[in-house]
């Protein structure tokens, strides 16, 4: 099975899987580290009155108790888009199981009996759970308008509106009208391995282990939050056991890092699965969907209005209700459209993943829907009262890339965040993508012929910016190969090629 | 220690060697293999028996090692993802997964592959739906099932067409 060009070669690192030698985050052995665990409140929304951290300290073993006073002031906060999620919640927590203070100690047994002895007196503060509750004119707001200062928005829950739309709807004539409202409720991602984060102080910088996706970003965001330039910043991110976008972005890095430094010791969090069901995930929608059909099986129109149920903090997820909004009107040709997707504010845990407006507008792009079984509105046009256009979905083509140019108004056709405007290469990606695999083989490499340039570079690109160490290793030694076999592995610059027998 | 925590003396065999020591009487299966012996192969992550990724094996019977008290294990037989490739050598069920891509992001494969062995140890020649039961306890975000499913199937098939061949060899040996 392996490794020549049309077989399926083995995974790389899958030795590793399948022996339980693999590391993840959890699994490293870090010397004189400290377990840290969180302190939090059971309600959605409080004001905190007072943290007593003695009997706490009291505890043998127990190191540090770590409450916002422990931190700079004023509160540091960080945010990929916003930067509005502080360290520790400071005066008030904006969410069930935001922490508002953190126990670290010599064992697990130690820091959990700690954080059951560290007395948060506070008030609970009446908070907004549904859409319409969040868009109410008297709504308790999310988010303090001081944060968001010069924003129109930041005297409500809306955190921001994308308007996206071609045509002129109001004047579009259709035969037959469907809409809808479709709810989708919140949903975590659920990688089977919870989120963990080790800080250990290294001289005058610090190392920090993190499932995280995004391993530069953070970088990024220790830097700045701990004052302390890139290069004393190592970001250290194992393969992860699974992510689905929900380990994108800072969490409890920032944290972990500021209870190591005050500590002097390594500090290790690892959450529970719960505290990660907590951490993060996809938001809750509802997204009404009007669509005017002609009686020739053509669309009219699609008029289109989303709001997100985001965060309290807005982590990343408003710049993905955006670019889950946009593409709403799927690959169909569609004269006129108007969308409008909002990112509402929420006293819940941050959102990484959004529903795409398509999956509500009735297709996703190359996917072939379920004629039936699905309350979207060419199934329901189906199913409504005459004209009936007889089976829409037969009739109404897909778009070619003339008609997409008109989504132009989000940027350029093909460009990065454009998916569906240039189908073909976004059909070819995933093949690229497995190219990227080793070719652990005895045979010469065949695909080395006519574009080698562009892949070598892909690879090159992926080696540096994943570091994840396993991707591209180049020791020969792994994969079960028969003893004896010649060994081709690739360096790091995904160009040397050794052979050894 | 916080409060006075018991601690009491066991032994186990784990992955064929006898292994004594102290444990606390609180501390489950999972923390004993992660923490005090460093076998980290059984991954954390539900701690209520509902994902399967700390599955080791107990006296024969696979067990989901976070719903075990560590001192319930006094005198068994232990078997972990560690103990099942002999001197760096793949057991068949191991090798297979990879074969068959089973293993994408690889935390729940050391639970997975434990339970597709005890299976084979205890059934041999398992029909579709015996696999499907067999790994039942076990989740995979990743969504490998049918990959799983194969590589299990195949190396029930492989062990056959080995065994097959042998009777072969030894029917024309004898003639």
């Amino acid at each position: 099975m392996n490794g020549r060009v049309g077989a399926s070669p083995r995974r790389v690192g899958g030795h590793e899987r399948v022996t339980g030698e693999q590391a993840y985050v959890a699994d490293l052995d870090i010397p004189d580290v400290l377990h840290a665990r969180l302190v939090t409140v059971d309600c959605a929304r409080a004001r905190i009155i007072s943290i007593d951290t003695t009997a706490a300290m009291g505890v043998p073993g127990v190191r540090l108790v770590m409450t916002p006073a422990d931190l700079p002031d004023p509160m540091p906060r960080f945010g990929p888009q916003f930067v509005d999620r502080p360290v520790l919640a400071i005066g008030e927590t904006h969410y069930h199981g935001e922490a508002v203070a953190a126990v670290a100690a010599d064992t697990k047994d130690a820091a959990e009996e700690a954080v059951r002895l560290v007395k948060v007196e506070y008030e609970e503060l009446p908070a907004v759970f549904t859409v319409d509750a969040a868009l109410d004119p008297g709504a308790p707001l999310v988010q303090d308008p001081s944060l968001r200062p010069n924003d129109p928005f930041s005297a409500t829950n809306v955190l921001r509106e994308h308007r996206v739309g071609w045509g002129d709807l109001d004047a579009a004539v259709a035969d037959l009208v469907v809409e809808h409202t479709y709810q989708f409720p919140m949903v975590t991602q659920f990688a089977i391995e919870p989120h963990a984060y080790i800080a250990a102080p290294e001289g005058d910088g610090i190392s920090v282990w993190s499932t995280i996706q995004h391993p530069n970003w953070l970088q990024k965001v220790l830097a700045r939050i701990l004052g302390l330039p890139l290069s004393k910043v190592r970001i250290l991110s194992p393969d992860p056991g699974g992510a689905f976008g929900g380990k994108q972005h800072a969490k409890y890095e920032p944290l972990v890092a500021f209870m190591a430094l005050r500590a002097g010791r390594p500090v290790r969090l690892v959450l529970t699965l719960e505290e990660t069901f907590q951490a993060v995930r996809r938001a809750s929608a509802s997204i009404r969907v009007r669509t005017g059909f002609r009686t020739d099986g053509t669309l009219a129109f699609q008029d289109i209005a989303a709001d997100y149920l985001i965060g309290a903090y807005a982590d990343i997820a408003d710049r993905v209700v955006g670019k889950g909004s946009y593409p709403g009107c799927g690959p169909y040709r569609v004269p006129a459209a108007r969308i409008l997707a909002r990112s509402i504010l929420s006293p819940y845990h941050p959102v990484d993943r959004v529903p795409r407006v398509r999956r509500a507008a009735g297709q996703l792009g190359g996917r072939v829907e379920p004629r039936r079984g699905r309350h979207r509105p060419r199934d329901r046009s189906a199913r409504a009262p005459p004209p009936q256009p007889r089976a829409p979905r037969r009739v109404v083509h897909p778009v070619r890339h003339a008609g997409r140019r008109r989504l132009g108004a989000v940027g350029p056709p093909g460009g990065r965040d454009d998916r569906l405007g240039n189908a073909p290469a976004a059909r070819s990606r995933p093949r690229h993508r497995r190219r990227h695999q080793v070719r652990p083989d005895d045979r010469p490499l065949l695909l080395d012929g006519p574009t080698p340039r562009r892949r070598q570079h892909r690879r090159l690109r992926r080696h540096v910016g994943h570091g994840s160490g396993s991707a591209d290793d180049p020791r020969p030694d792994r994969g079960g190969r028969a003893r004896g076999a010649a060994r081709v592995g690739h360096g790091r610059d995904g160009r040397h090629r050794r052979r050894a027998v | 220690m916080t409060q006075p925590v018991h601690r009491l003396p066991v032994t186990m065999t784990v992955n064929r060697r006898v292994r004594e020591f102290e444990v606390a009487a609180h501390h489950t299966l999972l923390d004993v293999l992660r923490d005090e012996l460093g076998l980290t192969g059984a991954k954390e992550c539900c701690l209520v028996g509902e994902c399967g990724a700390c599955t080791v094996i107990v006296d024969g019977r696979t067990v989901d090692a976070c719903l075990m008290l560590a001192v319930e294990a006094d005198g068994a037989r232990l078997t972990t993802i560690e103990g099942l490739a002999e001197e760096g050598r793949l057991s068949p069920i191991q090798g297979a997964f990879l074969d068959h891509g089973g293993v994408q992001c690889g935390f729940c494969i050391p639970g997975q592959v434990i339970s597709a062995h005890a299976l084979l140890e205890a059934n041999p020649h398992p029909t579709r739906a015996e696999v499907d039961e067999g790994i039942a306890g076990n989740l995979c975000r990743c969504g490998c099932y049918e990959q799983i499913a194969e590589a299990i199937l195949a190396t029930a098939k492989a062990s056959d067409d080995l065994e097959g061949g042998r009777a072969r060899t030894t029917e024309a040996a004898e003639r």
